[in-house]
């Protein structure tokens, strides 16, 4: 639709210019702040012209934070939480396309319906689950008895266990489920034609060989697109990781930048808090920057 | 190759049957189609020969096999999709061989084969490209060599012109017909194109609401139409169908507008008084000159120009009729003509059945 509505054209320019202001404003402080040494940051109040100190103090806030050892934790975690997602996302959205079992809308709504449960609300328990994510087996193997069963027959007391607290597995495991993912890759399945799978059928093609050789490289943007969402997401994971965590060399740099915040009986020393910040920012805005292009294709879902 | 045999074939999706009790038998190397209108159940019926739809009762058999378990890929059979189901991230080549790589045949064995499917459909030069860079014409011939590779016993095809313009469905008809002489297969191919069913069909299946109207070679179902549906169905334009009612013993039939004409072999006495449907085909009717004894005398309403013939419409009472006709007349809309009928091109068919009445000549 092309129309001339300079007015309109003005006001809205006008709306993005000071929503663009309000959102950058906070980061190019930070930035500013990066750059500036030490006397020039506590001053009241703060320039807004750049120093030329940035290496210098991101050099710090590196050592200071243990930016090493929590970078790996953060690019394992977040890597983990992402393949986590996709590979569960969409094999339960085959499941639910594909497969024509019983309940199978009843299980579609149960996934859907965990979009109100976000991982804030389920903590508590999410924790103690993690605390032995073999408990709730072991439970219902009590309640139907086989643990009794069993010490009965071997003698042995069953007694299942597999604390995932300061473990890789621990802070990834948890957020693997996502009825967002599975969501998307449930309305992009609907949209390829029944004919491909008949198809596939016809060929001699199992439901797996399906799956692998024919919806996952349709689904490539898709993939693509949710990769982006995820990354961000499992990238800025702060609560999680942080109950789950205890031991210094599990923690991730979100977490990390906690200990570049300056507390009451130290320097202020903010132009490294905030040189921190930016690095800890860089690889979420990367990976988009990189990657908007098929982020906006795969929302969009066309082909071309 | 194998012979296919439906017996008593039914289909229910939940309460609701589509298809009620279905019997065809189609012989080694036939070509059959299955015509019918959009909903009668024939790619539903195509679709359980696949293996794709569950059959609810009744009996499938594929050669000496029955198939009513079978997955579709132990049937031995290959289909041609609506809209040729190609694979879209693979190119011509890939999709044409990925039953056989699937299959794990050898390097070597599936390019030779490909090479030579592509050849036989003059693909050779697009096994390169993506199905989005294909024309129509292209894919569909793409479509066809993912199902000759494999050398089926059965090729089903599911109204696979349907998506092709004019032009190129007449010629991939003909291509379809060659490659079937060549190759041998049963075939059976669904469409709601009678022109389509008249051209290919070795034989004609005509269905009409889950159940089988008539079967047959196309030069039956056009001579002799088993019912009212199918003489409406098949033939362009549409046989006209006149009400009319049987006189002196069944011997005769008259009607409003409708001179009493003497039937070539009459029908028993208590046929005197039924109620009919006479049935006669555009072509089959010639306009003679006035005073000169007809069949029947008609209003013209307009008159279409096709180049090579003309059709005519016109009213009988309320009723409309088709002349198709080669003479140039000079008649203006308004005329009455006076229309006259071999006949042994007469079809009676019961007024409240449908069902033929093998009274008038037409075989």
């Amino acid at each position: 639709m092309i129309e001339r509505t300079p007015i309109l054209n003005a006001v809205t320019h006008t709306v993005l210019g000071v929503g663009l202001l309000v959102m950058c404003f906070p980061l190019a402080i930070a930035f500013v702040a990066a750059t500036l040494p030490y006397e020039a940051v506590i001053d009241v109040p703060m320039t807004l012209i750049p120093g030329s100190e940035l290496l210098e103090n991101a050099a710090r806030a590196w050592e200071r934070g243990e930016f090493a050892t929590q970078g790996v934790n953060s690019v394992v975690m977040t890597l983990g939480i992402l393949f986590g997602k996709v590979a569960c996302a969409s094999l339960t959205a085959f499941a639910v396309c594909y497969f024509n079992f019983r309940f199978r809308m009843l299980a579609f709504w149960l996934i859907f319906i965990t979009l109100m449960l976000p991982l804030e609300v389920r903590i508590v328990p999410t924790y103690e689950v993690a605390g032995n994510a073999l408990l709730p087996l072991q439970q219902l193997l009590e309640v139907l008895w086989l643990t009794d069963l069993v010490a009965w027959l071997a003698g042995v007391e069953v007694a299942l266990e597999w604390n995932l607290l300061d473990t890789y597995w621990g802070l990834t495991l948890p957020l693997f489920a996502s009825a967002t993912a599975t969501f998307l890759f449930r309305q992009f399945f609907l949209t390829i034609p029944e004919e491909l799978a008949e198809a596939a059928k016809m060929d001699g093609a199992g439901p797996l060989r399906f799956f692998f050789q024919i919806l996952l490289p349709l689904s490539k943007t898709n993939i693509a697109a949710l990769s982006v969402i995820m990354f961000v997401f499992g990238w800025n994971q702060y609560l999680w990781p942080l109950l789950i965590t205890t031991e210094p060399d599990m923690r991730t740099l979100v977490m990390g930048l906690e200990n570049l915040i300056p507390s009451e009986d130290e320097l202020p020393e903010w132009n490294v808090a905030m040189a921190g910040t930016l690095m800890v920012m860089l690889p979420p805005i990367v990976v988009v920057l990189v990657l908007q292009r098929w982020f906006v294709r795969g929302l969009l879902g066309g082909e071309k | 190759m194998a012979n296919v045999s439906l017996q008593r074939v039914r289909k229910s999706f939940g309460t609701t049957e589509v298809i009620h009790g279905i019997d065809i038998e189609i012989g080694d190397g036939e070509f059959a189609v299955i015509v019918g209108p959009s909903g009668c159940g024939k790619s539903t019926l195509l679709r359980m020969i696949a293996g794709l739809e569950a059959v609810t009762a009744g009996e499938v058999a594929i050669g000496d096999r029955v198939v009513n378990d079978l997955e579709p890929k132990e049937r031995d059979v290959a289909m041609v999709f609506q809209n040729y189901g190609l694979y879209p991230h693979m190119t011509a080549f890939q999709n044409i061989s990925y039953a056989l790589r699937i299959a794990r045949r050898p390097k070597a064995e599936i390019r030779e084969r490909v090479e030579r499917v592509s050849r036989i459909l003059g693909i050779e030069d697009l096994l390169a490209r993506k199905p989005s860079q294909l024309s129509g014409g292209q894919r569909q011939r793409v479509a066809m060599g993912r199902a000759i590779i494999r050398e089926p016993d059965v090729f089903l095809f599911d109204e696979p012109l349907s998506n092709l313009d004019a032009k190129l469905r007449s010629q991939m008809r003909v291509e379809i017909k060659r490659l079937h002489d060549d190759l041998k297969a049963t075939s059976i191919f669904v469409t709601h194109d009678q022109v389509e069913a008249m051209t290919m069909a070795d034989r004609l299946v005509v269905m009409n609401q889950g159940v089988v109207e008539q079967t047959g070679t196309p030069r039956q179902v056009y001579r002799r139409p088993g019912s009212t549906y199918v003489a409406g169905f098949i033939g362009a334009p549409a046989m006209n169908l006149l009400p009319a009612t049987l006189c002196d013993d069944g011997a005769a039939v008259e009607g409003r507008g409708i001179a009493r004409t003497a039937l070539p072999n009459g029908a028993g006495p208590d046929r005197s008084g039924r109620r009919v449907m006479l049935g006669v085909r555009p072509e089959h009717l010639a306009v003679v000159a006035d005073g000169s004894e007809g069949l029947l005398s008609a209003r013209l309403l307009y008159a279409e120009d096709l180049g090579a013939s003309r059709l005519l419409h016109c009213a009988v009472g309320d009723d409309e009729l088709i002349v198709h006709t080669q003479d140039e007349t000079g008649d203006r809309p308004g005329d009455t003509l006076r229309l006259a009928a071999d006949p042994a091109n007469l079809h009676l068919f019961d007024a409240d059945s449908g069902r033929r009445l093998e009274v008038a000549g037409g075989g």
